[in-house]
C-alpha cells in the first residue's frame, strides 16, 4: 500500500524566553494509505505542534519536508466548542466546507449535507441549532462531519475524546472506526490515553520531548517497548489503569 | 451521629416559566474517613450535588429542598456567616479545570495561603512555612520554586497538585473533588488518584470523589453513587457496583471504559 | 431575580429618555413650533409659558425650536462620528489583527501615538488646519474615535483567529476575505454593539464640548453646546437658557448609558 503522507526531519522551533526551543525536533515518519496511526504522549511533548506543522497551519519556525498525496487534508480537535464557529447554525457549519469549493448548486449541498448526518448519526433537526445548543458528542460529530464533507483521504484527530465524558468517548471512537471502514480514510490518531490508541489504532508512535522515540506495530510497542520511556509509559498502564 | 448525611436533595432551577429539576431526592451519608464516589455522565446532576454540599450555590433562581446536615448543622437553612466558617475549616472543595481555579495573576504560593489569610490570623512567615509544607505535602518536587512561580508556569498536573493543597491547607474534614482528573493526561490521572489515597490514609480527610469515568471511581473510592439525569440509580460497594452492575445504565458506563490491553478478561 | 428585575427598569427608563430624544429629533428634522433662528425681540428672555415652553433666549429665539434642532444636530453628528470611528475602527483592527506582522507594528504604533492625545486636543488640531463648522467638527471627531474601535477590534480578531473552528475553515481552502468576512466579523457583534453605544456617549459629550468651545456649528445655528455656551452669561438672571440644553444632553447621556447597560448584562 502507498503512502499518504511521508515526514521527513520535521522541526518546529519557537523562541522561548530568546532561547531557541524545539517543540518537534527532526521527526521522521509515514502514514500509509487508510492505517490509523496513533500517536502517544503527554501533554507539552510537542504532538500538537507536530500536526498542525503537518497541516500547515504553523508555518514559523518549521524545518524539514512534508509530503502529501491526497489533499485536502482535514483536522478534529480536543475541545468541540471552540473548533464550531458559535454564531453559525449548524447547516451553515456543514455546507461551509463545501461552499469553499464552489463546486455544487444550493440542492447539491444540502443533499450533501443531509448524507453526512446520517453517516455521523445525527439527527437532521439539528441542522437549525446553534453550536452551545448542542452536547458535547453532538458537536464532536459535527466536527467528524464537516471535516468529511470535502471527502479527503488523510485526517488528523488531535485527542478529539479527551474532553468528554467516558460513555460519549466510546460512542465517538465507535463512529471514528466506524467510517474508517466505510470510508477507507487514513487517520493519524492522536492521544494520552495508551489505551484507546490500543483499542483504534494499526500502528503507534510514541513522542517524548519533540522526538518520536519508538514507533511499530501495537503489539511490539505494548508488550515488548524498546525504549526506556515507552517501557515507563507502559510500565504505568499496567499497575495503575483498571481493567 | 455521621458527619455528613444528605437527605432528599432537589435542586430546581426556576427559568422565566419552566422549572427543571436538575437533583433530585438524592441521599447520601459518609462517615469520617471515608471516600465515596459520584458517577455519571454531564448533565446527571453530580456537580450540583457537589456545589450544594460545598455551599456554593447560592443562586436566587435556583430552588433547593431537602437537609444537608455537616455536624449536625443543616447547611441549606444555617446563617450566612456559620456556612462561611465552615467552609474556611472543614470542606474544601477541587476543581476540575486547574487553570480556570487559579488566579493567573497572582502567584501560587499566594493562592495556597489565601484560605489561612482569610480564616485565620497568622504572621506572614508562618503561612509561608505553612503553604510551602502543603505543597511539599502534595508531593512537588521543588515546593520553594512552586511557590514563588505563576500559575502558567506550572504544568497541568502540577496546578493541580497545587490546588489540592490549597483545598488542604486548612486541614479540612471533608475534601470535595469535582472531575479533579478530567483535564490531565491518563498518567498524571493515576497519580492523582494515588495523592487523594495517600491524603485520605494519612489524613483522614472525607473525600467526595466525582467523576464520568467509573475505572478512576474504582481505584480510589469505597462506595459509589450512581447518577443519570438528577436521579440516583445505583448506589452500595463500588466493587461489587463494578463486577455485578444492575442498571443498564451502570452497565453503560463500564462497558465505556476503554479496555485495557494488560489486563486481558476471559 | 432582584438582578434581572433592575435590568428591566434600566432599559425601560433607558428605552423611554432614548424614545423622546428620538421624537425630539424627528420633530427638529420636520417641524418645529418657531423657526429657531426667527429672532422677536419683543420676547427677549422670555420666561417658561404655554407660548414658549422652555422660554426665549436673549434675541427672543425660542429655545424649545433651538433645543429641536440641536438635538437634531447632536444626534447627526455623534451618529457620523460613531460610523466612522466603527467603520475604520473595524478596517483597521481587522487587518492587524489578522496578518500581523509588519502591517500590525506601524498601523498600532501609529494608532497609539493618536491615542495618546487627548481626543478633544485632537480634534482642536484637526479643526486648527480644517477651519470650523460641522463637517470639519464631524471629520476631527471621526479621527479622535478610530484608535480605540481599533484596538477593540484587534484584540477580538486577534482572539478569535486563533480559535480551532477558523484553522478547519482554512483547512477547508477558504480565502482570508472569506474567513474575514464570513467566519470573524459576525462574531465581533457583541462586542461591538456595547463599545458603539459607549462610543456614542462619548461622542454627544465631545460635540456638546467642541460646541461649547465654539468649534463647530457656527452661530446662529443652534446647537446644544453652544445654547449652553451663550447662556453661560445670563445664568444667574435667566437660568433656563442653560436648564434645558443641559437636561437634553443629561437626558442622552442617561438614555444610551442605561441602555448599553441593560443590553450589556443580557447578553
Amino acid at each position: 500500500m502507498g503512502n499518504i503522507l511521508e515526514v521527513k526531519n520535521l522541526s518546529v522551533e519557537f523562541k522561548k524566553d530568546k532561547k531557541p526551543f524545539f517543540a518537534v525536533s527532526d521527526v521522521s515518519f509515514d502514514v500509509k494509505e487508510g492505517e490509523i496511526l496513533g500517536l502517544a504522549g503527554e501533554s507539552g511533548c510537542g504532538k500538537s505542534s507536530l500536526s498542525r506543522a503537518i497541516l500547515g497551519i504553523q508555518k514559523k519556525g518549521v524545518t524539514g519536508s512534508v509530503k502529501h498525496f491526497a489533499k485536502r487534508p482535514q483536522m478534529v480537535f480536543q475541545d468541540p466548542a471552540g473548533s464550531l464557529n458559535p454564531s453559525e447554525k449548524i447547516e451553515f457549519i456543514l455546507e461551509e466546507p463545501i461552499k469553499v469549493k464552489g463546486h455544487f448548486d444550493k440542492g447539491e449541498r444540502k443533499r450533501r449535507v443531509r448524507d453526512m448526518l446520517k453517516k455521523v448519526d445525527l439527527d437532521e433537526e439539528i441542522l437549525d441549532r446553534y453550536p452551545h445548543e448542542l452536547s458535547g458528542g453532538q458537536r464532536q460529530r459535527v466536527c467528524i462531519a464537516a471535516a468529511l464533507m470535502q471527502e479527503p483521504r488523510f485526517l488528523i484527530a488531535d485527542e478529539p475524546v479527551s474532553a468528554l465524558d467516558v460513555t460519549v468517548q466510546s460512542q465517538i471512537l465507535d463512529l471514528l472506526r466506524r467510517l474508517h471502514k466505510e470510508l477507507g480514510i487514513a487517520i493519524l490518531f492522536i492521544s494520552h490515553d495508551l489505551r484507546v490508541i490500543y483499542n483504534l489504532c494499526d500502528r503507534v508512535m510514541v513522542m517524548k520531548s519533540g522526538k518520536i522515540v519508538e514507533m511499530g506495530e501495537l503489539n511490539d510497542v505494548y508488550f515488548n517497548p524498546q525504549h526506556e520511556y515507552t517501557k515507563s509509559l507502559m510500565d504505568a498502564a499496567k499497575t495503575k489503569y483498571l481493567k | 451521629m455521621s458527619m455528613l448525611k444528605v437527605e432528599d436533595l432537589c435542586i430546581k432551577v426556576h427559568d422565566k416559566k419552566t422549572t427543571d429539576t436538575l437533583v433530585y431526592d438524592v441521599d447520601l451519608e459518609m462517615e469520617k474517613g471515608d471516600i465515596l464516589g459520584i458517577v455519571g455522565e454531564s448533565g446527571s446532576g453530580k456537580t450540583m450535588t457537589a456545589l450544594a454540599i460545598a455551599g456554593l450555590l447560592s443562586r436566587h433562581d435556583m430552588e433547593k429542598s431537602g437537609h444537608i446536615t455537616f455536624e449536625g448543622i443543616n447547611l441549606l437553612e444555617v446563617e450566612r456567616k456559620v456556612l462561611r466558617k465552615i467552609q474556611g475549616n472543614e470542606i474544601s472543595m477541587v476543581f476540575q479545570e486547574p487553570l480556570n481555579s487559579l488566579n493567573p495573576l497572582k502567584k501560587v504560593g499566594w493562592q495556597v495561603e489565601e484560605s489561612l489569610r482569610v480564616h485565620t490570623v497568622m504572621d506572614k512567615a508562618e503561612m509561608k512555612e505553612r503553604a510551602i509544607q502543603a505543597l511539599r505535602d502534595v508531593e512537588l518536587d521543588n515546593p520553594e520554586a512552586v511557590y514563588n512561580s505563576y500559575p502558567h508556569e506550572l504544568s497541568g498536573g502540577m496546578r493541580q497538585r497545587a490546588m489540592i493543597a490549597a483545598a488542604m491547607i486548612i486541614q479540612p474534614r471533608l475534601l470535595i473533588a469535582d472531575e479533579p482528573t478530567t483535564a490531565l493526561d491518563v498518567t498524571i490521572q493515576a497519580e492523582i488518584v494515588e495523592l487523594l489515597k495517600r491524603i485520605n490514609k494519612e489524613r483522614g480527610t472525607a473525600i467526595l470523589f466525582i467523576s464520568h469515568d467509573l475505572s478512576l471511581v474504582n481505584s480510589l473510592c469505597e462506595r459509589v453513587l450512581v447518577m443519570q439525569n438528577g436521579l440516583v440509580v445505583e448506589s452500595g460497594n463500588c466493587e461489587e457496583i463494578f463486577r455485578n452492575p444492575r442498571q443498564e445504565y451502570t452497565k453503560k458506563l463500564i462497558n465505556a471504559i476503554p479496555k485495557n490491553p494488560f489486563f486481558k478478561e476471559a | 431575580m432582584d438582578k434581572s428585575k433592575n435590568q428591566k427598569v434600566k432599559f425601560i427608563i433607558g428605552l423611554t429618555l432614548v424614545g423622546i430624544i428620538f421624537l425630539m429629533m424627528i420633530a427638529g428634522i420636520f417641524c418645529t413650533p418657531y423657526d429657531p433662528l426667527a429672532m422677536d425681540m419683543s420676547a427677549k428672555f422670555a420666561g417658561v409659558s404655554f407660548k414658549h415652553i422652555m422660554g426665549c433666549d436673549n434675541f427672543g429665539r425660542d429655545i424649545f425650536s433651538r433645543v429641536l434642532v440641536g438635538v437634531r444636530e447632536t444626534m447627526f453628528v455623534s451618529a457620523t462620528v460613531v460610523f466612522i470611528g466603527t467603520f475604520v475602527g473595524i478596517i483597521i483592527g481587522t487587518v492587524t489583527g489578522y496578518f500581523g506582522g509588519w502591517v500590525d507594528e506601524i498601523l498600532m504604533r501609529i494608532n497609539d501615538a493618536v491615542l495618546a492625545f487627548p481626543s478633544v486636543l485632537l480634534a482642536l488640531l484637526v479643526i486648527g488646519v480644517l477651519g470650523g463648522g460641522t463637517h470639519s467638527l464631524i471629520i476631527a471627531l471621526g479621527i479622535a474615535f478610530v484608535p480605540s474601535f481599533a484596538r477593540i477590534v484587534r484584540g477580538e480578531v486577534l482572539r478569535i483567529r486563533n480559535l480551532d473552528y477558523i484553522q478547519c475553515v482554512r483547512l477547508y481552502g477558504a480565502s482570508h476575505l472569506r474567513i474575514i468576512v464570513v467566519h470573524i466579523l459576525p462574531n465581533l457583534r457583541t462586542v461591538l454593539l456595547s463599545s458603539v453605544l459607549i462610543g456614542f456617549n462619548n461622542a454627544v459629550l465631545a460635540e456638546a464640548g467642541m460646541n461649547y468651545l465654539g468649534m463647530g456649528t457656527q452661530p446662529p445655528n443652534p446647537s446644544l453646546g453652544l445654547m449652553l455656551s451663550e447662556a453661560q452669561s445670563v445664568i444667574f438672571t435667566n437660568p433656563w437658557n442653560a436648564i434645558f440644553p443641559g437636561l437634553v444632553i443629561v437626558m442622552m447621556i442617561l438614555g444610551f448609558s442605561l441602555l448599553s447597560d441593560a443590553m450589556e448584562n443580557k447578553s
